[in-house]
This record gives structure tokens, C-alpha cells and sequence, in this order.
């Protein structure tokens, strides 16, 4: 009979996977040679990290994503959560029984009184989801998409709170969910970035966004977002230097090339040979990326169902027809911020400019793309870092975590139903509730990665976007 | 025993390396501690609470023990077949075996092997390799005689490649030596003196006369500061929300001063942690622990205090545990570390330390929100207190220095009409200058009235004394004869006087408030051009800063938390610049009134010197002094003061008034920089345990303690309370094993590309076993036992053999050795984000490398680039003249908008610390090298720099000299051949295009050539971009 060992020896050669062996220990040379050569170190190789997977985990529904991000924590009680109980209790003092011992914002302290919507809501399409008159374009697509009423978050200031969403963390340095796809799927496409971030401005004061926000955190800076200007070069450094055209950049870089490769010749440097293509990549950006920029071509009608009324003038209605221009050209994940939705002051005043902003230009993307055939495999996300208080904060709301609204459609997502509630006043989400980690594992999900299986080393861990606490992909909205 | 395994799948490409080997001795901290730590410890290891069956493998005790559900045990020693766990690693059943599937984990057979052959030998356990004490190791011999390495860092190596029968290459060619050690040694290439003085000097040590030369350079500071604010996160701005500016460039000019003077890592390490509570801080001490306050803060409306204080105690302790311990310590900020022996409480406890440091969870007082009380107004564009307001060496020379160029730019306006007064005006003035050696001629008060009676006295040095309790509105009016002479400028001082219970003002606090006027007589007021404080309290603030000129109110220091604290029992004094020079004349008046309530004792003078700067004893520059007594009466220094003190300050020519203003913004030499300022004890908030990291349930209270686990003898028993300074020393002291070897694996990282253990943030479980354990050791006894000496360490790394040898060359490296740890050759690097700039600014000859230290600057940045940053919003002005040019590491540093070329070339942002830096390769790093501005004017200054130095000289000998200038070497041939013709091609292109040519030229505030064929210029612009993008161009060789 064979030792129990040899067996093993045997099942070893079987099977033999691009796995690391030996992967912390110095001492067995050969293994790491070997593991290295076969490129199975996630963190740094260049080999994204689902070829290491041998496929994905599940067949994908989503090949890309775009998040259109209402920056500021839109009220769901006057977009997507009608609160009927809250309407009457209008102007009297909130019950305790809600707020005791939880964490307020700047109402923190403050006496607190019930404020009902200021807006109607009214039941759309076929499916009959209930839509403030706030969103008449986004009730126009009712029936494609899935209103999630039950979100909640941990943090309640702007900052960490994006942070969170994005990230699954609050601590700083940590990859963005868009970093995590181009790691985990790497781009699909040869000439754009595979995550592109473009920025809005609302009419109020706008609460500021940080480029972290996009960040690959410790994951290679080539996972970053890169952020598509509204003025000047669409990226950063994209353009040639003024004097010199289409020909003579084309001139230098060859001669970069050509030394470049002089050099490779000489030395045992693989960077080299990147380097050389990633040149080549940068001059092919400096002509795909004004290309896609330049929206002039699209048709008047197009320009009229987004609302756009000068392109390229940074406008959301303008980024959101850029958006569907990268998404046809393979960019992997495209988040739009809208700045408009801080609304402390003045709710009623404040809020309808916003919603006027991005209505009709959300729904004209989701739309745009169903008709090109691209919603069945893109997923779109709408929604803030967190939804408002129902307590009134003079005329306005404050910041709350307990239960917002999102919304979603494509890529496999049900589309004409509602998911989960918040109670009676919409103070907490009390029905399906979906924490953060649970729509990034549901956003993975989609894309056909398991998120459990989904890491990378950092700080002596298997860090995953969807953290420690155990998470799960929202299966019942899920067709 | 020995195993092979042969992998038949591969074995056809490398034979070699294809053979994995179970090693003859299977060790614990070698071989099984990095399995078990992956797999097995995160539940049965050190965390208890989450301990499954009661078994922990990460102790023998645990391992050997008994197991709870059944009559076996996981371990026994020498008996793998009876040791319970290799039935769970080699079950198929999904209940038994382990890991279980549900964790992801897997257990390479490879890996079980390991295991088996352990247990077979004896199942020895040891304690984790970075925690154990540090011994020094015995340095091994050479297997055969090797004349160059004769430096112990050489035996560890070679004996390694020995074992796995390699080679060394050879010592790499003296150019490419001299680049690499120039560009790690001070960030800079070599210059073509240097580069030449080298290649000629055959003396046996020139190699090391140059690592002498450079560890000397001022600029060896800069680079070693690199490193060094990575992991301290060091920033321009507070990173939260609004992301608004901190004051701090003096802590970064406090790092480079510190290694310039080579200062001990110990004493290094405890200013930072401790400055301010040394005996007897100085200013210097207490900057250091600028450290302290390098942590994100926020003022955002609606932020609650508690919950930011907690973020603020996760972000220092694990700053400690990134930069000293090299210990991932924020995984215990809520629960018991799982790989690593510190529980929740060690984290806790550690963070107690920084308890005592005066901070606010919401640096902001709203209205409309919680107020806060002890900030009181503060809102976006208020500092960040803590500050300390001292001289800065760097703010001092910068003020030399455009006082020079200011002296310099006037000196050459001397016009041939002016003679005569030139030379009344230099008699005038060494007449009073004899007279009044300082240049300033102190008033003698004649008349001195209070509207409110304020009792008063004229003291012996001409100090009028105002003393008793603060009176409303008190309108004091002193008159002083004026005497013959000239007068440009008028000083105030206040004093502080014994009478005033040492302050300078009445109030209790010892402050004052003023509003001085100036008349000639009654009724003619003075004009004043500008005027400036030494000592004050602003009264406003823009982005986080104050103006550097007094306002018509004048309130004293201290401003509210400002260090020195005491700075109202120090003089103050404010200078008024008139707008015209008074002629001299007699019987003149000076009539000051002064709205007060509550100063103390004045004084005035007046000088007829238009260059005096507030603070100094003397009105004018020793240089016009000594011109002055020199019979030559012509030169500079006396042209510019006699304009300077002779035109109207309206009429002064702008060149110079721009030069004054960047004197004026010198503020005196002075500085301010966020300090770490000490609450009093019994006001030191008490430190929580917080279950689950949640601010809002605190649990136990804990008092400041090392972590329990690693050695502590040398921490004092029998103190109420441990402090900071305290801390400090157990860092350093002789026991702690994780502080030396976690700077030496830092510090080869720097110059060998990777670390020793190559996980730079973890020595923990989680880390790696080194590459070479018994070096990293020896390196770390070597520092301890040479006083932490920095340079010392760093020169015995370059001076290795190990160091100079050639890179890039083992053809199959790739295959044996891919990541070059086993050093067989030196490893390419390319240059870190900040260094790449340097390298281009230096090669071009636009480094502004003549000053180090001083405040951030703003390179060029796309437009609008900060749009999304509110609260308040940012302008974005590029750096003008010669500040552009100045080192990467100097460059503004905004956390939540990165500069793009430091974002692209893998800079972190520093928002948490970072032991290490990504090297990634990308498509926007070809684009910032090609279109980025700073790197198209470079290129044309570079081409400016060529015709310049090669006047005559053809084509070729003008590539070469680029191209010595970029790498140190002239060009091959066929490179020749190549840029030749693209030189030509270039030419041709803009020959035909003179408007491209002059658009190309105009990009940068620099020199554009004007005086240049545009078309010759631009072609060689256009070839120096294709040097400046190259890969070798970036790399370090």
C-alpha cells in the first residue's frame, strides 16, 4: 500500500493549480519560483484576479455598471418611500421610540418634530410602483426598474459615508468598488480607461467629493477611476502640448519606442516592454478619449431624451449621454456624481431643482440603452450615500442611516418591483433590509463573482470589498 | 529525509526551478507559522472570542493538549499518523475536513507535506521570528575568497546564493554606479562635474568618498524625507470633508533637517512621539510632534465630536503601529487581532498615550449645530490649533534671500542724474548710523496724555509704562520732538514690565489691543505704506492661513491654543512703513495716538532705512553697513538702499515690490506649524475600550500601557500614568524586538527594491519570513549598537558589494529568482512619483535646488481641478518664478485631490500611513511624461540648457551631452542615428510651422528662448521629450 504521503504526491500532480505554494516561506526556492512565473500573486501581478480564479464563480449577467451617484443623501420620502403615517403626523414632536440612543447628525441635541413630504407620490406603469411627482421620468421606467426601500448604512457624514459606499470601509486607502471590478475583470477596453468618474454640480451649496472616492486604494493606481473632465482636456495630460500636432506626437513617441526598445536589448527588464505598451496605449487614448468626448454627432432626438441642452457643458444630462457613449465602448464601470442633494436647509426649495437635474436624463439612460440592447447586460445604480431624517430640521432634513432608497435596473435585476420598507414613519428599514456590504456582494454577484471568494492580500489579510461581517448577494431581486 | 517533487507539466521549459523541494529541516517560523497564520489561527488562534473547539494551534500548550470533543490531540510530536489534524487536512468529508470549505481557505498538498514532515520531526514550535529578542547572528565566511565584498552584509548574501548554487554578477560600470547611488542618495542624478570627477579619480576609495559626498549633501535629507512622510502620512491638508490646509511645512523642514544632521533614530523617534514633553522643549522639539496631528480631522457640520475622537485614536495608534512596530495594530480597534497576539486592549491602551494631546473631534463652531465653546467662531477658514508659532530656519533663509535679490534687482537702477544725492544720502546715512549703530534712533516722549486717565510713567529708555486695571476706550496720545534726519519707518514696541505682572498687556490674560495713528504735529496724519507684526493674534483667516500684514488693529499673541503660550511676557513690536520718505527737517512733531484699554509699556523709534524687517535689532543689512564704511561708495547694496529709502513706495519698480512682498510674506523668519500640546493631568479625558469599535457604547477604562505581549521590563513600574516620552523609550530601547528590524527592512527596501521580509507593513504572523532572517537581524543589532545611527546603516548598505553590482542583466532571472531576492544581481527601480519630477527639473537645469525646506508649492495643475473641494472653495495658483521648480516633495499635498503626476506615479495619498509604495506602469504615466506642462518646459529648458553648454558644436556632440545628462552615458550608435534623424525630421516639420513652433515654446513661466531660431528650438524640444520619457530616463539602473 502506498504512504498516505505519495497518494498526496499524486493527487498533488492532479491537481496542480496556479495556486502559490510555499507563498509566505522563503525556504522552498523552487516553489516560489514557480507560483511566480505562473503569476498567481493577485496583488501587483498584471493577471486580473479571476484568470488566477480559472473563470468566474457564476455565469455573469453584468458586463458593466453605471452609478449614478446623487451625491448629498436624497430624501427617499419625497422619491421613492410614501409615507402616509408620516404626512399626518406632520408638525408634531417625533416619537421617542424611533430616535432614543441613536446617532443623529446636526439634529443631534435638537428637539425633534415629524415633518411630512412635501411632495405627492403616485402609482406608475404596470407594476404600480409609487413615485413622488418629483421623478416623473423615473416613474416613466417603473416598469424597468427595481425600487429598493429598505437600504441602510453606517455612516452619517458626507465623507465616510461615501467612503462606505464605495469602499465597504471607512478607513482611508481602501479599493473602490469600481477598482474591484477592473482588478477582479480587468478592462474591456483597449483604448479607455475601465473606470471613468464625471462630476455634476447641483444649484445649491454643493458638499465637496474626493477623488479617494474613486481611489484603487492598495490596489495598482492603473484600478483608479479616472476622473473625465467637463472642461478643457476630458483627462488629464490627454491632449498633445500646444505646437504639437497629430504627426509630430506621433513622431516622438516612436522615437520613445524605438530607444525604449534599444534598451530592452540591453537590459533584463520586463518593465520595459510595458512600458512600451503602455505607450502605445497612451497615444491610442489621445485620440479615443476627444472621440468619445465629442458628443456633437448624436442625433437631435437623442440630445432631447436626456434634456441635453449643450453638450459637453457638464451638465448631468450631459454626462449622462457621455456615459452611455462609454459603456458601448467597453468602459467597465462609469460613475456619475450629482452634487445637488444636501438639502438641510430648505427641503421643498431645494429639492425639485435636483430632481429636475437628473430625471429625466436617469430614465433617458436607462431608456438609451434598453433600446440599443446594452440594458440587459449593464447594470445601472441610482441612489445617495444615505437617504434623510424624518424629522424636519427647520424646513429641511438631516442626514439618515436607518433606511433609504435606491434603485436599480438591467443585467439581470428585476425589473417593476419594490424591495423591502421601512417602517411607518420611514425612520427604519424593517422589511429585507440591505446593509451596503449586501448590495456590493449583489453588484458582484451580477458580474459572477462571489464575493466571499473575492480578495486580495493587504495587511496580512484576505480583504474583500464586502468586509468581515457576513454579506449576501439580495437574491430575491435577482430574475 | 527529503522529498522531491517533480512537476512534469513544466519540467521541459525550466528543469530547474521545476523541482519543489520539502527542505531537510522543516521549521516552524520558516515553513508552517505562514500556512497555519492563513488558514488555521483565525479560529484557533489567539483570538479568543472567536476560538473554535477550544483549540488553538498557535501555542504548543494549545496544540499538544487534549481535544475537547474527543479522546485524540490536533499535534503529537513525532507522530504525524496519530496527530488529529492531518485527518482533517487530508478528509473529503466537507464536516471534517479543514479547513472547512465555507472559510475559502485552501491547504496546498505541497503545504501538507510541509506539515507532516514538521510533526515527523518533532512538531517544535517557535516564537514568531519579529517577536523574539534580537541576537546578533554570526556573520557566515565566504565560501571561496571574494576581495570585494568585505562588508558582512555580503557574507549573508553570497552564503545564500552559495546554498542555491548561484553566482553573483559583476560590480556594475562607475557611471551607472554613480547614477544609482546619486538617485537613492539624494534624488538626484549626478551632475557632468560629479559624473566626470568620478570616472577620472582612480583612487581606491573614490567609490566611497562619494557616498561620503552625498550622505554630506543638504539634498540627502530631501530623499531620505520621502519615505519617511509616506509613512507618517504626512499632508497639506486635514483630509476629511472640506479637506482644508494645515499649517505644517515646518515638521516636513524638522524630518530633512533631522536626517541631514543625522540625528539618532532614538531621539528622533521620541521628539515625534514626545517633543513637547522632553525637560526644557525646544521650538524644534515641539514641531516634531507635528507627527501627532497628522491625522484626518474634520469640521464638518453635523460631525459628532466622540465619533471623530475615536476615528482620531484608531488613526495614531496605528500610525505607531505602521511606522516603529511595523504591526497591522488597526485590526484591534475592534476585536483581538487574529493573527497577531494583541487583543483590543493593547489597542486601547496604546491609543491612552496619545489621551493627553488637546484636540476636538470638529475643528468648527456652527451656529446652527453643536457649538463649541473652546473654538469659539471657528468655521472653514480657521487653522487647525494646536499651533506652534516659532522661527523656521527655512523662512529665514528664503528672506535673506529675496532681500538680496530685492538689493540686487535695485542695485543695478543706479542712474548717472542721481550721483550727488546717492552720495548725500550715504554721508546722511553714516552719519546716523554712527550715531544709532541699530538704524534706529529711539524717541524721546515730550507730551503724554490718556483720555481716561490711565496712570503712566516714562522710564529710563524712554518707555512710557501704562499700568493698572484695563480702562474703556482709552484714547492715549504721546508726542515726541522729531530729531533732524530722514524718516521712512516708525517701530512700536510694547514690552512687557514687571508693574504689568511681566506681560505686555493689562488684561488678565497679559494681552493688549491697539490702533495706532501717526501725525506730523496734530493734524497732518503720516501715510502708511504697509506694516507688520512680529508677535500677534489675526483677526482673520484665509484657507487656514493669515495675512502676513498687520490690519490697523493690533491684538498680541498668544492667538487661542498657540505655543508659546507665554508670548504675551515676550516683546512685541510692529514696524510702519511710511509711503514717503519724511525729508529731514526741524522742530518737527510725532504725534501717536493709540486706541487702547489695555496696553502696557511702549516705546517708538524711527529709522530712515526703507528695508527694515520687524523682529530685528538692527533697520539695515550688515552689508550696508560695510558699504558704507568702504571709501568705494558705487556698489549695489547702496544704490538699492537709497532707493529703497528714498522713492515713494508707490513708485518703487514692481520686479522689486514683488521680491518685498515675498519678504513680507516671510513673515519675520517666522512660521506657524501644528503642534501636539498637552492638556494638564487631571484634565485628561479618560481612554474607553470600545466593544466593537463602536464609539457609542464605551466599555472599559484603560490606562496608557505598551502591548502586554512583547518584552517591557524597561518600562517604568511606579508612575501614575505612562506617557508619551515613555512610550518613546520602550520603542527604542534595547528589548523591543520589532523597532530596529522594522527600520532596517524599510531601509533596505530603499536601496535593494524589496524588503528583506518584503510584506513592509506586517512583521507580524501575517508577514513574511525573511528573505534573509539572520541579515535582517544583524543589521538590526548593528543600528542599536551604533546609537541608531542612520547614515552609518545606510552607509554600510551602499557601500556593499551587494549594492554596487550590476542589475538587469541574468538572462533567466525570471526563472530562478523572479522577484531578485536573493540579490544575485541589484535591482532596477523606478523612480518614486516625487523624484521623477526632481530627476527631469534637475536634468534641464530648472531646479530650484538652492533652498531647502519652506512651504509647499503648487506646480501647474489642469484647471479646475479642485472644483468638487467646498468649504471653503479652493483657488488653485501656480507656484511663480522660481518656486515652480522646486522638489516633488515639496508639492502641495491634497489629500482628497491628489496632484495628478503624483497620482499617476503611485504616490499615496496619504490619508493612512504607507510603509510601501506600489511601482505600477500605466498608460497615464506616458501621458503626464508627455503632455503634463512641467514636462514640456523641462524639455524646452533642457533644449535651452544643450545650445547653451555646446555653443558650436554639431548635432552629435550635443545629443551626447544630453543624453550624459539624462543617464549618465553618451548615445549608442544606432540611438544617435535614430535621434539624428528625428532632430532632422523635427526641424523640417517646424521650419514650415513657426506659429506650432512659438505655441510649443510659450508652455511654462520660464525662459522661452525668445532669442532662439523658434524652429531649432522646438526640434530640440522635441527630442528632449523623447529623453525625458525614456524608460532608463526614469529608472534607476
Amino acid at each position: 500500500m502506498k504512504p498516505e504521503f505519495i497518494k498526496q504526491f499524486e493527487a498533488y500532480q492532479q491537481d496542480f493549480s496556479r495556486r502559490t505554494f510555499l507563498q509566505k516561506s522563503f525556504a522552498g526556492l523552487g516553489g516560489i519560483a514557480l507560483s511566480q512565473l505562473l503569476g498567481a500573486s493577485a496583488k501587483g501581478s498584471s493577471l486580473p484576479f479571476l484568470e488566477s480564479q480559472r473563470g468566474l464563480h457564476f455565469p455573469a449577467k453584468a458586463k458593466r455598471v453605471v452609478h449614478l451617484c446623487m451625491a448629498g443623501g436624497p430624501s427617499h420620502l419625497e422619491s421613492y418611500d410614501p409615507k402616509p403615517q408620516l404626512d399626518r403626523l406632520d408638525g408634531q414632536p417625533f416619537p421617542e421610540s424611533f430616535t432614543a440612543g441613536q446617532q443623529l447628525a446636526q439634529l443631534q441635541g435638537n428637539k425633534l418634530i415629524a415633518r411630512g413630504s412635501f411632495t405627492k407620490f403616485q402609482k406608475w406603469g404596470k407594476c404600480g410602483t409609487e413615485i413622488s411627482e418629483l421623478f416623473p421620468h423615473i416613474g416613466g421606467i417603473a416598469d424597468d426598474i427595481c425600487v429598493i426601500r429598505s437600504m441602510v448604512t453606517e455612516q452619517i457624514n458626507h465623507d465616510p459615508a461615501h467612503a462606505f459606499m464605495n469602499s465597504g470601509s471607512i478607513l482611508k486607502g481602501r479599493p473602490s468598488m469600481g477598482s474591484w471590478l477592473l482588478y477582479g475583470l480587468g478592462a474591456d477596453s483597449q483604448d479607455l480607461p475601465g473606470y471613468v468618474v464625471m462630476v455634476s454640480r447641483g444649484t445649491t451649496t454643493d458638499q465637496p467629493i474626493s477623488a479617494r472616492q474613486w481611489s484603487a486604494g492598495f490596489l495598482p493606481s492603473k484600478f483608479q477611476g479616472v476622473q473625465f473632465q467637463s472642461k478643457g482636456n476630458a483627462v488629464h495630460y490627454v491632449g498633445s502640448p500646444s505646437g504639437v500636432c497629430q504627426s509630430t506626437q506621433r513622431q516622438v513617441i516612436e522615437e520613445i519606442q524605438r530607444l525604449n526598445g534599444v534598451l530592452s536589448e540591453q537590459r533584463v527588464d520586463p518593465e520595459i516592454e510595458t512600458r512600451i505598451a503602455q505607450y502605445e496605449m497612451a497615444f491610442r487614448m489621445q485620440s479615443s478619449v476627444p472621440e468619445l468626448s465629442d458628443i456633437k454627432g448624436e442625433p437631435q432626438h437623442i440630445l432631447d431624451l436626456y434634456g441635453v441642452k449643450q453638450p459637453g457643458d457638464g451638465s448631468f444630462a450631459s454626462n449622462c449621454l457621455l456615459a452611455r457613449r462609454m459603456l458601448e465602448r467597453g468602459v467597465r464601470f462609469v460613475q456619475l456624481y450629482h452634487r445637488g442633494w444636501d438639502h438641510h436647509a430648505d427641503v421643498a426649495k431645494e429639492m425639485p431643482p435636483a430632481a429636475l437635474a437628473t430625471d429625466q436624463a436617469s430614465a433617458a439612460l436607462v431608456k438609451d440603452l434598453k433600446q440599443r440592447g446594452l440594458l440587459e447586460d449593464t447594470l445601472v445604480i441610482w441612489g445617495g450615500e444615505f437617504g434623510r431624517t424624518p424629522m424636519g430640521q427647520g424646513l429641511g432634513r438631516d442626514h439618515h442611516i436607518k433606511g433609504f432608497s435606491i434603485w436599480m435596473a438591467g443585467a439581470g435585476i428585476k425589473p417593476g418591483i419594490v424591495h423591502g420598507a421601512t417602517d411607518e414613519l420611514g425612520y427604519n428599514a424593517v422589511k429585507d433590509i440591505v446593509p451596503v456590504r449586501d448590495l456590493h456582494a449583489t453588484l458582484l454577484h451580477q458580474f459572477g463573482i462571489d464575493h466571499a471568494r473575492f480578495s486580495t492580500k493587504f495587511q496580512g489579510l484576505d480583504y474583500k470589498l464586502t468586509g468581515v461581517v457576513p454579506a449576501k448577494a439580495v437574491k430575491a431581486i435577482m430574475s | 529525509m527529503k522529498f522531491f517533487l517533480y512537476i512534469p507539466l513544466l519540467a521541459a521549459s525550466i528543469p530547474a526551478a521545476a523541482v519543489a523541494e520539502i527542505p531537510k529541516e522543516v521549521t516552524f517560523n520558516a515553513h508552517i507559522r505562514p500556512i497555519f497564520s492563513n488558514t488555521c489561527f483565525a479560529c484557533h488562534g489567539f483570538d479568543s472570542k472567536n476560538r473554535k473547539a477550544e483549540l488553538r494551534l498557535d501555542t504548543p500548550e494549545g496544540a499538544y493538549a487534549k481535544l475537547k470533543d474527543s479522546e485524540g490531540y490536533a499535534i503529537v510530536a513525532g507522530k504525524p499518523d496519530e496527530s488529529e489534524i492531518m485527518k482533517r487536512l487530508y478528509s473529503t468529508d466537507p464536516e471534517v475536513i479543514m479547513p472547512p470549505p465555507e472559510f475559502h481557505k485552501k491547504i496546498t498538498p505541497e503545504q501538507k507535506l510541509l506539515i507532516r514532515a514538521w510533526i515527523e520531526q518533532g512538531a517544535k514550535y517557535e516564537q514568531h521570528w519579529a517577536f523574539a529578542p534580537i541576537v546578533k547572528p554570526t556573520v557566515p565566511p565566504l565560501a571561496k575568497p571574494l576581495a570585494e565584498a568585505t562588508n558582512p552584509i555580503d557574507h549573508f548574501i553570497l552564503a545564500t546564493l552559495a546554498e542555491e548554487k548561484r553566482e553573483p554578477v559583476p560590480l556594475a560600470d562607475k557611471a551607472t554606479l554613480l547614477r544609482r547611488l546619486s538617485l537613492d542618495l539624494i534624488g538626484l542624478p549626478p551632475t557632468l562635474p560629479e559624473l566626470d570627477g568620478f570616472l577620472a579619480d582612480t583612487s581606491a576609495d573614490a567609490y566611497e568618498r562619494q557616498v561620503d559626498r552625498l550622505l554630506a549633501s543638504p539634498h540627502y535629507g530631501e530623499r531620505m524625507a520621502v519615505p519617511w512622510l509616506d509613512v507618517v502620512r504626512f499632508a497639506d491638508t486635514v483630509g476629511y470633508h472640506g479637506d482644508q490646509n494645515l499649517r505644517v511645512f515646518p515638521y516636513r523642514d524638522y524630518i530633512i533637517k533631522s536626517f541631514n544632521d543625522n540625528k539618532p533614530f532614538d531621539q528622533f523617534t521620541a521628539e515625534q512621539l514626545a517633543g513637547d514633553l522632553m525637560p526644557g522643549a525646544t521650538d524644534e522639539q515641539r514641531i516634531a510632534t507635528g507627527f501627532l496631528r497628522l491625522n484626518l480631522v474634520t469640521r464638518e457640520g453635523g460631525a459628532q465630536a466622540k465619533e471623530y475622537l475615536a476615528k482620531s485614536m484608531g488613526d495614531r495608534v496605528r500610525s505607531v503601529g505602521a511606522t516603529w512596530l511595523g504591526l497591522t495594530t488597526g485590526c484591534a480597534e475592534c476585536h483581538d487581532h487574529k493573527f497577531d497576539p494583541i487583543t483590543a486592549k493593547d489597542f486601547y491602551s496604546l491609543g491612552a498615550f496619545f489621551a493627553d494631546v488637546r484636540q476636538w473631534g470638529v475643528y468648527a463652531d456652527y451656529e446652527w449645530t453643536i457649538r463649541n465653546l473652546e473654538l469659539p467662531g471657528f468655521a472653514n477658514d480657521s487653522p487647525f490649533p494646536p499651533e506652534i508659532y516659532a522661527r523656521s530656519a527655512s523662512a529665514e533663509t528664503r528672506l535673506l534671500r529675496d532681500q538680496d535679490a530685492g538689493v540686487n534687482f535695485l542695485g543695478q537702477l543706479r542712474k548717472p542724474e542721481d550721483e550727488p544725492q546717492i552720495q548725500a544720502w550715504a554721508d546722511a546715512s553714516k552719519t546716523f548710523l554712527q550715531a544709532n549703530p541699530s538704524g534706529w534712533e529711539t524717541l524721546t516722549p515730550a507730551k503724554i496724555s490718556t483720555s481716561q486717565g490711565t496712570p503712566h510713567e516714562v522710564l529710563a529708555d524712554n518707555s512710557v509704562l501704562f499700568t493698572g486695571l484695563p480702562l474703556n476706550a482709552d484714547a492715549i496720545t504721546l508726542r515726541f520732538p522729531l530729531p533732524i534726519t530722514a524718516i521712512r519707518a516708525i517701530r512700536f514696541e510694547v514690552l512687557p514690565d514687571a508693574k504689568n505682572q511681566s506681560k505686555v498687556g493689562r488684561q488678565a490674560n497679559g494681552k493688549f489691543t491697539v490702533t495706532p495713528l501717526f501725525s506730523l504735529g496734530h493734524d497732518t496724519p503720516l501715510k502708511i505704506a504697509w506694516s507688520q507684526a512680529d508677535r500677534s493674534t489675526p483677526l482673520a483667516y484665509v484657507s487656514g492661513d493669515d495675512l502676513p500684514l498687520l490690519t490697523p488693529v493690533w491684538q498680541s499673541a498668544p492667538a487661542i491654543w498657540e505655543e508659546p503660550q507665554d508670548a504675551a511676557s515676550l516683546p512685541h513690536q510692529a514696524l510702519y512703513h511710511l509711503a514717503e520718505t519724511l525729508p529731514a527737517a526741524e522742530g518737527r512733531v510725532l504725534e501717536v495716538t493709540l486706541a487702547t484699554s489695555d496696553i502696557g509699556r511702549v516705546r517708538f523709534s524711527i529709522s530712515p532705512f526703507g528695508d527694515a524687517v520687524v523682529g530685528r535689532e538692527n533697520a539695515v543689512r550688515s552689508q550696508l553697513v560695510s558699504a558704507l564704511n568702504s571709501a568705494e561708495k558705487s556698489g549695489l547694496e547702496i544704490t538699492a538702499a537709497f532707493l529703497q529709502s528714498t522713492t515713494p513706495d508707490a513708485a518703487l519698480p514692481e520686479g522689486y515690490r514683488k521680491l518685498r512682498d515675498s519678504v513680507i510674506a516671510c513673515r519675520a523668519g517666522f512660521a506657524h506649524s501644528v503642534v501636539a500640546q498637552a492638556v494638564p493631568a487631571d484634565k485628561i479625558p479618560a481612554t474607553h475600550l470600545l466593544p466593537r469599535g463602536a464609539w457609542m457604547n464605551p466599555g472599559e477604562i484603560v490606562a496608557p500601557a505598551v502591548p502586554a505581549y512583547l518584552p517591557h521590563e524597561s518600562v517604568p513600574k511606579e508612575v501614575d500614568r505612562l506617557t508619551r516620552l515613555d512610550l518613546a523609550h520602550w520603542l527604542t530601547s534595547r528589548e523591543n524586538p520589532l523597532v530596529a528590524r522594522h527600520f532596517c527592512n524599510r531601509l533596505w527596501r530603499q536601496f535593494f527594491g524589496k524588503g528583506l521580509s518584503n510584506v513592509l507593513d506586517d512583521l507580524g504572523n501575517q508577514g513574511e519570513w525573511p528573505s534573509h532572517a539572520k541579515l535582517l537581524d544583524w543589521l538590526a543589532i548593528e543600528f542599536q549598537d551604533a546609537k541608531w545611527d542612520m547614515k552609518h546603516m545606510i552607509r554600510l548598505l551602499v557601500t556593499s558589494r551587494t549594492y554596487r553590482q550590476q542589475s538587469a542583466v541574468i538572462a533567466n532571472l525570471a526563472e530562478v529568482d523572479p522577484a531578485n531576492r536573493l540579490l544575485a544581481e541589484q535591482s532596477p527601480r523606478r523612480l518614486e512619483a516625487e523624484f521623477i519630477r526632481d530627476n527631469a527639473l534637475a536634468i534641464s537645469g530648472l531646479l530650484n535646488d538652492r533652498l531647502i525646506g519652506g512651504p509647499s508649492i503648487k506646480p501647474y495643475q489642469p484647471e479646475n481641478y479642485y472644483a468638487n473641494i467646498t468649504f471653503p472653495d479652493r483657488d488653485y495658483i501656480p507656484s511663480p518664478d522660481r518656486e515652480q521648480y522646486s522638489r516633488g516633495l515639496y508639492m502641495h499635498w491634497q489629500r482628497t485631490f491628489m496632484h495628478p503626476m503624483l497620482a499617476g506615479f503611485d504616490a499615496p495619498s496619504r490619508e493612512e500611513c504607507t510603509a510601501d509604495r506600489f511601482q505600477s506602469n500605466s498608460p497615464q504615466q506616458a501621458l503626464t511624461l508627455l503632455n503634463d506642462p512641467s514636462f514640456v518646459e523641462a524639455a524646452r529648458s533642457f533644449a535651452l540648457r544643450i545650445i547653451k553648454e555646446q555653443p558650436g558644436s554639431d548635432d552629435s556632440a550635443k545629443i551626447n551631452h544630453a543624453m550624459k545628462l539624462a543617464v549618465s552615458r553618451v548615445a549608442k550608435p544606432s540611438e544617435l542615428d535614430s535621434l539624428s534623424k528625428l532632430l532632422t525630421t523635427q526641424r523640417e516639420s517646424y521650419k514650415n510651422k513657426p506659429d506650432e513652433a512659438k505655441a510649443l515654446l510659450a508652455i511654462g513661466q520660464s525662459d522661452n528662448g525668445a532669442n532662439h531660431d523658434p524652429a531649432e528650438l522646438a526640434a530640440w524640444t522635441q527630442l528632449c521629450r523623447v529623453i525625458l520619457n525614456l524608460h532608463e530616463t526614469i529608472t534607476r539602473y
